[in-house]
């Protein structure tokens, strides 16, 4: 375990950062200079907590969410929106990695997803962890954290759309349930 | 009536990070009530297959009907596997295919006798020569691991061959302009055949989804395997609750997220590369490890091949963490580090350094 803590928040953490900051770090990671950055450049820069390689499925989520241009990566502008969605996603798990271990367990997890809205039930997280812990941990780390939540989101706006009385019920037929499973591969 | 979530689903209380674009397209309108279609291509299995050519049929734009890849065919292989023309006799065992005899050797490249992710990869390939997507990939794992331990023996892989060869063949079948993917309506008419019944409006987005960003719209193999896989899958899921057969159902919130996370949230294998970031330039990887690094391991690791950085002649960010790196953003290239503190310079908690932090965000101008 690591004999110090990590978590220190930056000094200006609710700031949005300096065009120049950001513009380091953007060169950094990018790291052939192509003036985009690609998903095996993110992922590279990105640290999920443990040593292995970020989760590709993870990193090929966020750079589609900002890649306007279908590209298959993102420009000096997009990654902006990248930096701050990594900062703010770093700044939950923090909140709700309450032990420090530098994973999120279940009830952690619960309470997270909790406090984001959602309801679900105690064997629901259990299912969720056990799905998205790729570290065999019983735990999730940063990076299938955020995987997870990502999926969550994707599936319950889906769900919302059909779901048009609110009451947690829809009716779909069979390819309209395809095309609502789908939506988040 | 409001479902309770608390405040309704997320949007109320502190909701996570959200990305001005949403993933995912717009729905499928109505459809039609038909019942559904039924299996897929080759069941989800090494034996057994659905309407599937046999074994050994020609394919591939390469002379000869074996099938290829980047080491070529059987008995011939250009960059010299380990069985070259003049290989002595060598014993297969019974009810291994022996061409996935020869490239499992070749492609066991640490002679474990087991074939992991990593190792699989570089067996799978497209009409492209493209590596085999990760998803397909550990989708195969699943399905062929027999052992458990999230990689593939022997056996495991000589079924998985025949599997692929069956895909392969059906992917061949269906690309009718022979472009190496698969278009919306050459896909209509694969799911058409394979029982489905869905629209072609309905393929468009399917091959839209899958297709490679910044390319034309096709599905490739992989993805045509996956595509295929999961469709079948996400069937089970509606039929078990399509008592009636009607074409509908209705489900409920949870019930929907389980069906859609069970069946498409695909198991990891437990043997991925170890990487390790040195506070240079490169990012040092180390092989065939496992994911979970004790301190201790730390002279293995470096026995293994990890180079070493040469600013500090160590690999960096060892000394004073066992557990890794900080979750967030880290980035190489950063000479300004300072050295202070016993050990490593990170080792010690509180302390700022002069520009750039490797551990988190940036701390300072």
């Amino acid at each position: 375990m690591a004999c110090h803590s990590p978590y220190r928040a930056p000094p200006h953490m609710n700031a949005p950062p300096d065009q120049g900051f950001l513009w380091n770090i953007f060169q950094r990671v990018d790291k052939d200079r192509s003036g985009v950055i690609s998903d095996s450049e993110l992922q590279q820069a990105l640290s999920n907590g443990t040593w292995t390689p970020f989760n590709p499925v993870t990193v090929r989520s966020i750079i589609s969410m900002f890649d306007r241009e279908n590209k298959g990566g993102v420009n000096f502008n997009e990654f902006a929106g990248v930096w701050k969605y990594i900062t703010d996603w770093q700044n939950i798990f923090r909140t709700y990695d309450r032990d420090n271990s530098g994973f999120i367990d279940k009830i952690e997890l619960k309470q997270a997803l909790t406090g984001f809205g959602y309801r679900l039930s105690d064997q629901f997280y259990g299912t969720l962890i056990e799905k998205f812990d790729r570290q065999r941990k019983g735990q999730v780390a940063f990076d299938d954290f955020i995987q997870c939540c990502i999926v969550l989101q994707r599936l319950t706006d889906v769900f919302r759309r059909y779901d048009t009385d609110q009451d947690g019920w829809i009716q779909v037929s069979y390819e309209q349930y395809l095309s609502m499973v789908f939506n988040i591969v | 009536m409001n479902y309770h979530y608390g405040q309704g689903y997320p949007g109320g209380g502190n909701p996570p990070p959200r990305a001005p674009y949403g993933g995912g397209s717009g729905l499928y309108g109505p459809a039609a009530s038909a019942p559904y279609g039924g299996g897929a291509g080759p069941q989800g299995g090494p034996y057994g297959g659905y309407g599937v050519p046999g074994q050994g049929s020609q394919y591939g734009p390469g002379p000869g009907g074996a099938p290829r890849g980047p080491y070529g065919g059987y008995g011939g292989q250009p960059h010299g596997g380990p069985y070259g023309h003049n290989a002595p006799a060598v014993h297969i065992p019974p009810g291994v295919n022996p061409e996935a005899y020869q490239w499992f050797q070749t492609v066991d490249t640490d002679h474990s006798g087991f074939i992991n992710l990593r190792e699989l990869k570089q067996a799978l390939v497209n009409s492209n020569w493209s590596a085999f997507n990760d998803e397909t990939c550990l989708m195969m794992i699943n399905m062929f691991d027999k052992t458990r331990t999230g990689q593939i023996d022997l056996f495991g892989f000589s079924a998985l061959w025949d599997f692929m060869q069956q895909w392969r063949a059906l992917f061949q079948q269906y690309d009718r302009d022979h472009s190496g993917t698969i278009n919306g309506s050459e896909l209509h008419q694969a799911l058409a055949q394979m029982g489905y019944n869905l629209s072609p409006q309905f393929s468009e987005i399917l091959v839209r989804r899958f297709s490679l960003p910044g390319t034309r719209p096709g599905i490739q193999l992989d993805r045509f395997i996956q595509v295929c896989t999961q469709l079948q899958s996400m069937t089970q899921v509606f039929r078990q609750r399509d008592t009636n057969m009607t074409g509908n159902i209705r489900i409920n919130y949870e019930d929907f997220l389980s069906g859609a996370i069970n069946r498409l949230m695909k198991f990891t294998d437990g043997h991925t590369e170890v990487t390790l970031i040195d506070c240079c330039t490169n990012v040092l990887t180390v092989k065939h490890l496992s994911a979970k690094v004790a301190f201790s391991d730390v002279a293995r690791i470096m026995d293994s091949g990890a180079d070493l950085c040469s600013l500090c002649h160590f690999p960096c960010g060892l000394c004073g963490w066992s557990s890794g790196l900080p979750p967030g953003m880290v980035y190489q290239g950063d000479p300004q580090i300072s050295r202070g503190g016993e050990g490593h310079p990170r080792a010690e908690g509180g302390k700022k350094t002069a520009g750039t932090s490797r551990y988190g965000q940036h701390t300072g101008a």
